[in-house]
């Protein structure tokens, strides 16, 4: 079993992590937004 | 065997629910019972509640287990399982839940019943309660094999202890206590993935993320750490799972329940911000690990079925291994709540009271309900260790649900034939299994279509093709009955 050591480089853990972090929050922010505006048009125009 | 992890995941779940069990009795012992309390929380959920309760009821094993199993074989692109999920969220918060909630229902072949008449009512009901409970045998597999992964037994003894715990989670006080056991453990579960995320960090060669990375850019596999992965899986992977969850579960009971339990259509429509970034963001955490476990060799030798969970235990101090895999534990148990919850739900409103006992009073129902759940999770209980891997059987229980999607989508806004409605939810169901249990894909050689995509193109076929031909009555939507119903309504609220 690997051993626990000193982190010597904090980029490393940002690049990865944070990556797929900020990718995946910006997609469901988008599609949030999209689902939110087509309902919105849908309902203004049933109105 | 960790039996000090084991111990103290079975302390944190039976004392969150008798804890919250007992807090919701005390609460309600001072008001009369309504109409609907077990089923459907006497119909006022608040906002906080009826989001986190979406959010956990499609985040079961298949959002755990899956995305680390696939994680392995398709990187971070395995997290579409969850983003899938948001879409579906979307749609059921703007659109199906908003329906039935606005409609006052309290199972979904009710609205079969409004738009086609009682035989397809019944078809769908049965048809219905069968696939949550298909899936309710899954999430029964599912808290197997994390009992299992912390004990050494075998996974049919895990699913016997977590099934008892999932009938204790429901059975108390129904929808209610659902929904706020789920408040409490969606806390838990995301500060238990955060943490969890650090400390696995410090464990890795560097005190980082690096080894990880360095392992796929090295092995020219760098697109495993994209969440787009390439074109063939973004096509093949990303939009078909994106098809099969938007459309299959866009109509169930499990996520129409707690919309029709919602104080208003106000509550689901604002639901929707926290559910739908809850569900999406734990596919996060859950590719971080599962593309980490294939990177250490003792973890990768396992498989990639349980290595992630050995990860865990092995690599977390003790109080971190035990309060992750509780709350994973209690994600699980929250969808087999929901899944034991909704067939009972179905099979008394369906076909007790329906078919039986039109009379029956609101503790009749509350009585058979939990009879009911009770009996189809010691069913679940036993077939659990006989099952097929767990997304091949989701692919299959999925695509029974498309057709009622289209049909309740083409009678609520097109046009209601019962005889239409009738013959396309019977042929994509002989298309769904005849490609499951047939040699139709072979010898078509389509083998790499997945079901959901042959029970919607049999669905649109025959469903557009049929109410362009066939007579009927127009769209629910613009009825005088509806008109008529919202009018109601308004006088009502005044």
């Amino acid at each position: 079993m690997n051993k626990p050591q000193p982190p010597n480089n904090q980029v490393g853990v940002e690049t990865m992590f944070w990556s797929i972090f900020v990718d995946s929050l910006a997609l469901i922010l988008a599609i949030l937004a999209v689902g939110w505006v087509v309902a919105y048009l849908i309902h203004r125009r049933s109105q | 065997m960790k039996t000090g992890i084991l111990i103290a995941v079975l302390i944190y779940e039976v004392f969150i629910i008798l804890g919250v069990g007992l807090w919701l009795a005390k609460r309600s012992a001072s008001r009369p019972h309504q109409e609907g309390d077990f089923a459907l929380a006497g119909r006022n959920l608040p906002m906080p509640v009826v989001a986190i309760t979406l959010a956990l009821t499609v985040l079961g094993t298949a959002h755990i287990l899956g995305i680390f199993e696939l994680a392995w074989f398709l990187g971070a692109a395995a997290i579409w399982f969850s983003i899938a999920h948001v879409i579906l969220l979307v749609m059921v918060c703007l659109s199906t839940g908003l329906w039935v909630r606005r409609l006052g229902l309290t199972t979904v072949p009710e609205i079969l019943e409004l738009l086609y008449g009682r035989i397809t009512r019944l078809i769908v009901s049965c048809t219905m309660a069968g696939v949550v409970f298909g899936i309710l045998t899954l999430e029964t597999q599912g808290i197997g094999i994390i009992i299992s992964s912390m004990t050494g037994w075998s996974i049919r003894n895990g699913a016997v202890v977590g099934a008892i715990l999932g009938i204790c989670y429901v059975v108390f006080a129904g929808m209610k206590e659902v929904g706020w056991l789920n408040l409490v453990n969606a806390i838990v579960m995301y500060l238990g993935l955060i943490l969890a995320t650090i400390f696995l960090a410090f464990r890795l060669p560097g005190g980082n993320y690096d080894s990880v990375a360095d392992y796929y850019t090295s092995s020219g596999n760098d697109f495993m750490l994209s969440i787009y992965g390439t074109p063939e899986i973004f096509f093949a992977f990303a939009l078909g799972t994106t098809i099969a969850v938007v459309f299959s579960q866009g109509i169930s009971q499990m996520l129409m329940q707690p919309c029709m339990s919602a104080e208003s259509e106000k509550t689901i429509r604002r639901a929707l911000w926290i559910a739908a970034p809850l569900n999406g963001m734990f596919g996060v955490f859950a590719v971080v690990i599962g593309l980490t476990a294939k990177t250490v060799p003792e973890f990768a030798a396992l498989g990639p079925k349980v290595a992630a969970t050995t990860m865990l235990v092995n690599y977390l101090p003790p109080w971190l291994a035990a309060l992750l895999l509780a709350s994973f534990l209690a994600a699980i148990l929250s969808t087999f709540a929901m899944t034991s919850l909704a067939p009972a739900t179905i099979f008394t409103v369906d076909i007790y009271k329906n078919l039986y006992r039109p009379k029956a009073t609101e503790a009749d129902m509350a009585r058979v309900m939990r009879i009911t759940i009770i009996i189809l999770a010691v069913i679940a209980m036993a077939v659990a260790a006989f099952l097929p891997p767990i997304l091949a059987a989701i692919n299959w229980l999925f695509s029974w649900l498309v057709p009622v999607f289209w049909v309740v989508v083409f009678g609520l806004f097109w046009k209601r034939s019962s005889a239409v409605a009738v013959t396309t939810l019977v042929a994509a169901w002989i298309a769904n299994s005849a490609w499951s249990f047939s040699s139709l894909p072979q010898a078509l050689e389509m083998t790499d279509v997945p079901n959901a995509y042959v029970t919607l193109a049999v669905t649109l076929t025959v469903g557009i093709i049929g109410n362009l031909m066939a007579s009927g009555s127009g769209g629910f939507f613009n009825a005088a009955e509806y008109r008529a119903q919202l009018n109601e309504q308004a006088a009502a609220a005044e």
